[in-house]
């Protein structure tokens, strides 16, 4: 991971502000934040921060384009699948 | 049959009905939501549509067996940690070989047009998703599991933890890098602004 300070720009409170940002990113992104009030702080700091807001873009766009990979799941399989949950009960298991 | 004993024969079914309605209600409220997710993950682990649907069925036969002691919280991460187990167990007997599988036939990646997330983020250019999956394929296997568990199958950071047998913290900083490596070499191939990794 690259040095906070190098990344953080302008006054204390700013440098601050893009610290919590850039180090929460993912999990803020993955929506994995359990602390709604960093969240919050997170979110309103993305809108007026070019550097911060264009890196949650930018990741944001790698999640979507990597989401679109995911495999289709075939009804027929997934029909398959909830016929064999079902039918768990008259077997011997 | 005396009567005392046909008491005794008539509660023992009632409790085995019970228990069987009990059941086959538990599996239907914390397993059949689960099933496509699990269906993905399996396909992760396995690489194959029809070891996906063998695994997926032992993960239910297990979880059928067990879930009278499942506790009902966090329904996917008992699932997934079932069908860890399942898939081990599986390898060891049927094909040791995959165990020792290099990256040979690492993620074959179907494409599908999932508009669900957030369609002002999606970038639909075919070429952008082209090398993003050169990016993730060229990602060393520890980091691209935990990409593709996370960021492909759509787990959450316990689940992925769950399915690797790895503390989240882990899971966290491999998801990390394993981003970082991909934003680089996109970065290096003129998607993104250079500077913040």
């Amino acid at each position: 991971m690259r040095p906070l300070k190098r990344l953080a720009k302008g006054s204390p409170a700013d440098m601050a502000r893009c610290m919590e940002a850039i180090r929460n990113l993912d999990a803020y992104l993955d929506e994995e934040l359990r602390d709604h009030a960093k969240a919050e702080r997170i979110a309103e700091h993305l809108e007026v921060c070019e550097d911060c807001g264009l890196e949650a873009r930018t990741v944001s766009s790698l999640k979507v384009s990597l989401r679109r990979m995911a495999p289709e799941v075939d009804p027929g399989t997934l029909e398959r699948l909830r016929r064999f949950a079902e039918g768990l009960e008259n077997k011997e298991v | 049959m005396p009567y005392e004993l046909h008491e005794r024969w008539m509660n023992e079914q009632l409790m085995s009905i019970k228990r069987q309605d009990s059941r086959a209600e538990a599996i239907d409220r914390y397993v059949t939501p689960e099933l496509s997710v699990l269906y993905r993950v399996a396909l992760s682990l396995t690489r194959s549509h029809a070891d996906a649907e063998d695994l997926v069925q032992d993960t239910l036969l297990r979880a059928y067996r067990s879930i009278d002691g499942f506790n009902g919280e966090y329904p996917r991460a008992w699932l997934l940690t079932i069908m860890r187990n399942a898939n081990i167990n599986r390898n060891r007997r049927q094909r040791p070989s995959l165990m020792v599988d290099p990256e040979a036939e690492m993620r074959k990646l179907a494409s599908t047009a999932d508009g669900s997330d957030d369609p002002e983020q999606i970038v639909v250019d075919s070429r952008f998703d082209g090398t993003v999956a050169n990016a993730f394929k060229a990602l060393p296997e520890r980091f691209g599991q935990v990409v593709e568990l996370v960021d492909i199958d759509g787990l959450s950071y316990q689940e992925a933890a769950a399915v690797l047998s790895i503390p989240v913290g882990t899971v966290m900083s491999r998801l990390h890098r394993g981003r970082a490596r991909m934003k680089g070499q996109l970065t290096s191939e003129g998607y993104f602004r250079g500077g913040r990794r």
